[in-house]
């Protein structure tokens, strides 16, 4: 069995329409029409223990139905939810046992005391023991660096601080998995690192399956290990990172700098990606037409160059790709 | 005991936090104690003017009132604030939260806001309560106040259901505040006074509808022994039992409505 089952799963809201004009709404006091929005449509999945997984769609795609119908919040319109053996709509208490949930935009601190006062609560709430309690606490104090900041009032805090507060206390109580919902959002780099190498450590350390949505390609670089794609309700890929670059990953870029302005035809094997100015131009090829060798050739027979590189594809390039086909 | 620790932890936080703003907590005490103390001087005025109303004496009438005020009191500490918020954080998808906790939903949520801003209620109320049994010469013997514990406990209850009640519908139409208002600023200003002074119709919506009147006309009249019986005379000794079966209701609507939460978009 495994740790996650998701087998049929779809999720309808109900959302009222609104029309214009005064007298419409009016009107709407009495009779509102309301359309039927299938957020989800029939996704399967199974996750195993352990598994760092990227959630990734574009917004409105249907990640956040997912991880909350995941999380208990959310009940399925259809289909069977099985984390662990529980259906975690029908038995809140022991999924949340097991679960810790961030939800980025979103916060479970006390906003007027400091951070210490709300750990010591979720404490008692998870009836986690002390000695336990101490060792994790020690570990998200070091690994998570917020030593200088551990009793400042929540409010007085940055939201880089915020949000390492927010993960450590998901996971006070041990959970064998983490929702984490875009928690790098309009964070800076170095805390997005910090955050990026704890979740990597953690789940080293204790197993944590984690489940990740986000935006920004470099968590999903960084930390996970298997991509799910969703758009539109739907679950298009379901692959692991390497599987999932290695196909979308044919094109890569040649970046060059030459001294004079070139006149030549490029070759139409090379498709112009941007020209940044006379000098400097950005092509994109296949590498199964043209090899590395040849590229190199290619581009010094022909012009007079100054610099020249040659780029694998990021990965956000293969999904805003991937986005605009769907 | 699980609970109960869990409970005392929140409490203390929730005292930590309101004590943040020490000087906003005492000026609601202070306008709060001053709204109340208000009422019962209107009420003393009102009768030290007509004598009685319908054959309650100011002393009977003040009781009726501090029963009201007394699990009002009791009643909001625990339930006013999460659920006069309850359609804002249904809107914000801040309810999400509750339902990724290892503990009851409901007793999670009441938890989390449970009020410290009732202790003069308390106090003023108990202070006239006491009064009161003085000069209607009640002997307040040992089964009198194991009665008046039980009233008070079934008359939490009812009010408390009310606080639910007039809410839960937030989470089918997200927006709903004017239920609870109507409720609370209107119709409970009946029970200032006899229920026997009103209409029958009155009486029928207060006592079957909306059993209000369980909340201290009810039980008055078993305390102040009063033989006028509207319905039953049984109904006297019936507040303990309809706070539950009310409460029991609405803590089925409140299920009912967290497996109907749509949460937001994000």
């Amino acid at each position: 069995m495994s740790l996650i089952e998701v087998k049929n799963v779809s999720k309808d809201f109900k959302v009222y329409q609104r029309e214009k004009g005064f007298g419409n709404t009016v009107k709407s006091l009495f009779v509102r029409k309301y359309q039927i929005i299938r957020a989800v449509r029939e996704i399967s999945f199974t996750i195993e223990q352990g598994e760092l997984i990227g959630y990734i769609g574009p917004n409105g795609a249907g990640k956040s139905t997912t991880i909350k119908m995941l999380a208990g919040i959310l009940l399925p319109t259809a289909g069977e939810i099985k984390v662990d053996g529980i259906i975690p709509y029908q038995d809140r208490k022991k999924n949340a046992m097991k679960i810790g949930v961030v939800f980025g935009q979103r916060s479970q601190l006390n906003w007027d005391l400091p951070m210490e006062d709300t750990f010591e609560l979720y404490r008692r709430m998870y009836r986690v023991e002390q000695a336990r309690y101490r060792r994790n606490l020690e570990f998200f104090v070091e690994l998570l660096g917020m030593k200088e900041f551990i009793r400042t009032p929540v409010r007085q805090l940055s939201l880089g601080q915020k949000m390492r507060a927010e993960i450590a206390i998901a996971l006070l109580h041990d959970p064998q998995i983490l929702y984490l919902d875009e928690p790098t959002i309009g964070l800076d780099v170095v805390v997005k690192n910090k955050i990026r190498h704890f979740i990597k450590e953690l789940n080293r350390e204790k197993a944590t399956t984690v489940i990740l949505t986000t935006h920004n390609m470099n968590d999903i670089d960084q930390i996970c290990e298997r991509i799910i794609m969703i758009d539109k309700g739907r679950i298009l890929h379901d692959e692991s990172l390497e599987h999932f670059k290695k196909t979308y990953t044919n094109y890569y870029y040649v970046q060059i700098e030459c001294a004079a302005d070139s006149k030549a035809e490029v070759d139409p094997r090379f498709k112009l990606i941007k020209k940044e100015n006379e000098h400097k131009y950005l092509y994109a090829f296949n590498k199964e037409e043209i090899s590395f060798q040849e590229v190199l050739l290619y581009f010094a027979q022909n012009f007079e160059l100054l610099d020249i590189s040659i780029k694998p594809p990021e990965i956000e390039e293969i999904v805003r790709r991937l986005y605009e086909q769907v | 005991m699980h609970l109960l620790r869990l409970y005392l932890a929140f409490s203390k936080v929730n005292f930590l936090t309101q004590m943040e703003y020490r000087t906003q907590y005492f000026l609601r005490m202070v306008t709060k104690t001053i709204a109340w103390l208000t009422g019962f001087i209107l009420i003393s005025v009102l009768l030290y003017r007509f004598r009685a109303i319908s054959g309650w004496s100011t002393y009977e009438v003040l009781f009726l009132y501090t029963l009201d005020v007394l699990s009002y009191s009791l009643a909001a500490t625990f339930f006013l604030s999460p659920f006069q918020n309850l359609s804002r954080n249904i809107r914000l998808g801040m309810f999400d939260e509750v339902l990724t906790k290892p503990v009851n939903p409901l007793l999670y949520y009441m938890c989390t806001k449970t009020s410290a801003g009732y202790v003069n209620n308390y106090i003023i109320s108990v202070v006239v309560l006491g009064l009161c049994f003085k000069n209607l010469q009640i002997k307040l013997t040992v089964a009198k106040l194991i009665a008046l514990v039980i009233v008070l406990l079934g008359a939490t209850l009812i009010q408390s259901a009310a606080f639910m009640l007039t809410n839960i519908p937030a989470f089918w139409l997200v927006k709903s505040n004017s239920l609870y208002r109507l409720f609370f600023s209107n119709i409970t200003g009946f029970l200032q006074y006899p229920l026997s002074i009103y209409n029958r119709s009155v009486q029928i919506f207060l006592t079957f509808i909306l059993p209000y009147a369980f909340v201290n006309y009810y039980p008055a009249q078993y305390f102040l022994g009063k033989e006028e019986y509207l319905f039953h005379p049984l109904f006297q000794y019936l507040t303990p039992l309809v706070g539950v079966l009310f409460f029991t209701l609405a803590y089925f609507l409140w299920k009912l409505g967290i497996n109907n939460y749509q949460s937001t978009g994000s």
